[in-house]
């Protein structure tokens, strides 16, 4: 019993030097904050606490189906900071590369990184049910600069009903 | 005749007897249930709807957006913040100007008293959705055909929208109600059932006092006598003749404003209504 206790701290232990090792340089590049607080805190800092690797966090980014409190579906987060819903059930996003070696990148590509561009139906599909209802409901915000790509009057199928 | 008689009676009895049908003593009927096992070979056989070979076979289904190693769809793109401060950020349904004429024409509305919240929530027609609905705006679609003399209360209104609205000889104020307040107005007589005395209506966040203090926005915390001055600047700006209130028959309805801390017209904060009694309660102090 006591063996397999200690197994079992052992390997926990390999596997959070493994985790932490090769992100030592992302840590501390997305810790940046932290990071000028050690300075200002240097002189009183003991020094075994500097060489202590920082803990990483794994995120979780998939779809919770069932919540363990109210067995409710939950939102991906990872999908709200990157696309957003039109109340017509359009998505649109940003695109790759926009802020990557611009310096080599011609004006007119540059013109189009800047620009949002639509998801396609299959796709919408698959954020709309990556995300719980308070989204998929349309936001009335005053002076929303999205609000003329709300509505999507042009086609008669999908002209919103009248009063 | 008689002995059928007494035969059934002797039924009757021993049926009286018996145990009642019910879940726990009836059984299914013969060869009524399928059988739960997916036989393999000669025991039934077949793929049973499964396929043949790999991922289908094996029915795992993968997690929503994976795609078996490639970086998924959804966290493919750079960050942008459309939903920064989404929990912090008020929304109002719009009305727009055209629904406001329709719901008078059709008498849904009644111009000869004030029109406020809860104005609206008695045509049927709107209602509050979510949490984060502060009341209603007043949009300028059919700003041109509107013609009505109203006096209107509504939660935000635009400039261009305030110009029709004091054009055809009315009067627009926005006005803030705190959550609890809208919830009382929104479902009325549900509240006075409760029977308890009407609260406080709350003041304005901090982020909203500057619109709801502003003269051009004609909030209700503004300074009358400022009001009145941008009434006459906006007439001005959209050159049209301001129509005399002083002057008006609806002079006393037309002027009629609530206090800020009043949720209904004509009843103070404190105060009961009595449903069964059909009495106000007034406190003493």
């Amino acid at each position: 019993m006591l063996r397999n206790l200690i197994t079992i701290a052992a390997r926990s232990a390999i596997r959070i030097t493994s985790y932490a090792a090769p992100k030592t340089s992302q840590t501390v590049r997305s810790f940046s904050g932290f990071q000028n607080q050690c300075e200002k805190y240097k002189l009183i800092q003991p020094k075994l606490l500097q060489i202590a690797p920082l803990p990483s966090l794994t995120t979780e980014r998939s779809l919770t189906k069932f919540s363990l409190n109210k067995g409710k579906r939950k939102t991906v987060k990872a999908v709200l900071k990157r696309f957003k819903r039109l109340d017509w059930g359009g998505w649109i996003r940003t695109r790759t590369g926009r802020h990557k070696k611009l310096f080599k990148k011609s004006n007119a590509l540059k013109k189009r990184l800047r620009e949002h561009v639509f998801v396609n139906s299959s796709q919408a599909w698959l954020l709309d049910s990556m995300v719980c209802k308070f989204w998929r409901r349309p936001k009335h915000y005053v002076d929303d600069p999205y609000a003329p790509y709300h509505q999507k009057d042009y086609f008669t199928t999908s002209r919103p009903p009248k009063f | 005749m008689a002995g059928s008689n007494k035969a059934a009676d002797r039924a009757l009895k021993m049926l009286r007897t018996l145990p009642r049908v019910e879940i726990g003593n009836i059984r299914p009927n013969p060869n009524s249930k399928q059988p739960t096992k997916r036989g393999r070979a000669q025991h039934g056989g077949d793929k049973h709807g499964a396929g043949n070979k790999g991922s289908g076979q094996r029915q795992n289904y993968m997690r929503l957006g994976y795609e078996t190693g490639n970086t998924p769809f959804y966290i493919r793109f750079p960050y942008e913040p459309y939903y920064k401060g989404h929990h912090l950020r008020r929304e109002y349904p719009p009305i727009t100007l055209k629904q406001l004429q329709v719901m008078i024409d059709t008498n849904r509305i009644d111009t000869s008293r004030p029109i406020d919240f809860t104005t609206f929530c008695n045509t049927g027609l709107f209602k509050l959705n979510s949490f984060m609905e502060f009341g209603f705006q007043l949009t300028d679609e059919g700003l041109d055909t509107f013609k009505s003399k109203v006096c209107i209360e509504v939660q935000h209104a635009k400039e261009q929208v305030i110009a029709a609205i004091e054009k055809n000889g009315g009067v627009i104020r926005t006005s803030y109600y705190d959550p609890r307040s809208l919830q009382i107005m929104a479902n009325t007589k549900k509240w006075f059932e409760k029977g308890e005395p009407l609260p406080k209506r709350m003041l304005p966040p901090q982020d909203a006092v500057e619109y709801y203090t502003s003269a051009k926005n004609r909030g209700y915390l503004a300074d009358p006598e400022e009001i009145s001055k941008e009434r006459l600047i906006l007439a001005q700006k959209y050159g049209y003749e301001l129509p005399k209130i002083e002057s008006d028959p609806d002079y006393e309805m037309l002027t009629r404003a609530k206090d800020p801390r009043q949720i209904f017209h004509g009843l103070q904060p404190g105060w009961l209504v009595n449903l069964v009694d059909k009495c106000i309660v007034i406190p003493k102090e």
